[in-house]
């Protein structure tokens, strides 16, 4: 009888253990036909990872001096970028670069502007989480303080729900925000109307002679800013291959060899190699009505100006740089043209996706202690 | 113990085996069946190099022609279509190619540029073909036959669900016109000014309503060129040799061939070149 209680007790043990149910799969808010962003195996998408890292994103006592959160330069209203032509951290450091949207960033198969080496949001979060020089978030030195604002009733809730137990650490906190931003995907564009779901009415007829303008050789754009993500490399369930992302426009040619301010040279700052100097990622274009100001430094203030900056084939003496890329060579728009193309570009905007519920801050966000 | 109690116990331990069995069966995830495993036994792996002339190309290369060192940013090629004649046969044979991340059963993508020397990995060149036949039966061809494209249904299908490498966007021109068959991206600044020179080869002459609608029918110029090789017994590699592609014309004073203009004069110089035995040889 002995036996048998053991093996009942080992059977209810296994039954137990081995089909515990995790929290709730992730349910992707993507059309029918688009592939999945790939996901980490160690930080698998739920829908209470998500939640919390929604709560997170937009919660202030995040940073060391509780004065910013995420979306202080991440803004819902501009595809989650800052309408600033760099942003400022938590004690006023000034950030170099713009801020970029977060937009199907899920895709990218590199993440920020310049950098090979970081392939997912949990690595590149680190830097505006815990990075010293700009500080941003500034929580480097005040991380007992920081996780000593989230042991209140909601929070322990939110982390319980996610993780399994109460606690609050960062690498609950960073595989959270990693999985909200994960979730930010955009598809619902005129754009997408018109292209994959085949509505012929979606899109005026002055953004689909921009559209032709787009697709065109004449113009190159979609050499960079191609594929479904309008960048260049996409990461996803149905492609794996990184391809290379990074370009020089000619935005700068400070010494007739192609040189970019020092401040910000580029991913040539990463891999030390000449030849990167004043390359950066093609960002996507989804949205990209929302996100101005546009390039790296965020010098270029409008659509018009970067449809004016390309047509020039780049800017001063960087249109003569030895490193710019073959496929910035310049063309000439009437001005019929050029409205056209920018009715395309703004033909991108996807207005639910900037409007949506999930996307936003929580109408009564979980309790902090301060 | 009598036999009763002994019989019931190996039924408990019988029954509890099962279960824990199902258990262990419904809770983890299957393996994951490898579906190329089969063909992989035999295939034949047929290594692409590019050269001009006797110079070989490789990641970052550079080649002189018409008197200019030009560097070589990109090179890429579709196949498809695969068909090999046996010995003493007369029929051609369709052969499939194993599926990875630069093929389709019926599609591969060579694929040399910049950049492909810093992580020497298949993400980011790609210059063999995986052929889905055994080395026993590949001896006894004496003749291969394949497409340097897309074929049509592919081509101008939707992007979105292609499989890698149909849905590279660098290779896309649109649904309209399908891809990129075969893209040759140089640079030179030897020149007083520095040149870029480009040959973007895929279908033109397409009717659709627009770059996002598919042609139902075949493009007024498909530009689908068949290539035909003898194979002699000892060969092993395929050689490409942009200098025979580039034969003629003078890439330092004349535009691209990009098919974006009527007066691309050298696009038919290239046709031509495609077109005359010698651009791709057995080595």
């Amino acid at each position: 009888m002995a036996i048998s209680r053991i093996l009942l007790i080992t059977l209810a043990a296994l039954f137990v253990g081995a089909c515990s149910q995790p929290p709730t799969p992730y349910a992707w808010q993507i059309p029918e036909g688009f592939p999945t962003p790939n996901v980490p195996v160690s930080n698998p998408m739920t829908e209470e990872s998500v939640a919390l890292g929604r709560a997170l994103f937009f919660e202030p006592a995040l940073s060391g001096n509780g004065a910013v959160s995420c979306s202080t330069c991440h803004m819902p209203a501009h595809a989650f970028s800052e309408p600033r032509t760099h942003s400022h951290g938590s004690t006023g450091d000034k950030v170099r670069r713009n801020a970029m949207a977060l937009v199907n960033v899920g895709y990218n198969g590199t993440l920020t502007w310049a950098h090979n080496g970081f392939t997912t949001i949990e690595q590149q979060l680190m830097v505006p989480l815990f990075g010293e020089h700009p500080v941003e978030m500034g929580i480097t030195g005040n991380e007992e303080a920081i996780l000593a604002r989230f042991k209140t009733d909601d929070y322990r809730q939110l982390f319980a729900a996610a993780y399994g137990d109460e606690a609050a650490t960062f690498d609950r906190v960073v595989k959270a925000l990693a999985s909200f931003v994960r979730s930010l995907t955009s598809f619902n564009s005129p754009f997408d109307d018109y292209a994959y779901r085949q509505q012929d009415d979606a899109m005026s007829e002055s953004a689909l002679r921009g559209m032709e303008l787009f697709f065109s050789e004449r113009l190159e754009c979609f050499h960079c800013h191609g594929g479904f993500n309008f960048t260049q490399s996409s990461k996803h369930a149905f492609q794996q291959l990184d391809l290379q992302p990074f370009h020089n426009t000619g935005l700068y040619n400070l010494d007739g060899e192609g040189a970019y301010p020092q401040e910000d040279t580029g991913l040539v700052e990463i891999t030390l190699n000449a030849a990167d100097m004043g390359k950066f990622r093609a960002p996507t274009l989804r949205n990209i009505e929302l996100s101005a100001p546009y390039m790296h430094d965020g010098s270029l203030p409008s659509l018009d100006a970067v449809i004016a900056f390309y047509a020039a084939g780049g800017r001063g003496e960087g249109i003569n740089s030895p490193l710019k890329s073959p496929f910035v060579s310049g063309f000439t728009l009437t001005a019929e043209e050029h409205q056209d193309l920018k009715q395309f570009l703004l033909s991108l905007t996807d207005e639910e996706f900037v409007q949506k519920r999930e996307n936003n801050a929580p109408t009564l966000p979980p309790k902090v202690a301060l | 113990m009598n036999s009763r109690q002994q019989l019931t116990r190996y039924k408990l331990w019988f029954l509890t085996a099962i279960f824990v069995l199902c258990v262990i069966a419904g809770c983890t995830q299957n393996t994951p069946v490898d579906a190329n495993a089969e063909a992989r036994l035999a295939s034949i792996k047929v290594p692409i190099d590019l050269h001009y002339g006797e110079t070989a190309l490789a990641c970052n290369a550079f080649f002189k022609h018409g008197g200019y060192e030009w560097a070589l940013n990109r090179f890429a090629l579709f196949i498809s279509d695969v068909e090999v004649k046996l010995s003493e046969q007369v029929d051609w044979r369709p052969l499939a190619l194993l599926e990875n991340q630069w093929q389709t059963p019926k599609t591969a993508l060579i694929w040399v540029g910049q950049g492909c020397d810093r992580e020497p990995t298949s993400n980011n060149y790609n210059q063999q073909l995986l052929l889905g036949i055994s080395p026993q039966a590949w001896r006894n061809v004496s003749a291969i036959r394949f497409s340097m494209a897309v074929p049509f249904q592919e081509n101008h299908a939707n992007p979105l669900t292609q499989p890698s490498p149909l849905n590279i966007s660098e290779m896309f021109w649109s649904w309209r016109f399908g891809h990129k068959f075969l893209r040759l991206d140089l640079t030179t600044d030897a020149l007083d000014e520095r040149k870029n020179w480009s040959y973007h080869l895929g279908s033109v002459g397409c009717q659709s309503p627009s770059s996002m609608r598919s042609p139902e029918q075949e493009c007024a110029m498909p530009n689908r060129f068949t290539v035909v090789l003898t194979k002699p017994l000892a060969s092993t590699s395929l050689a490409i040799d942009l200098k025979h592609l580039l034969r003629d014309v003078d890439i330092a004073q004349t535009p691209s061939c990009m098919f974006q203009r009527d007066a691309e004069t050298s696009c038919r110089i290239l046709a031509d070149n495609i077109n005359t035995p010698g651009l791709m040889t057995w080595q």
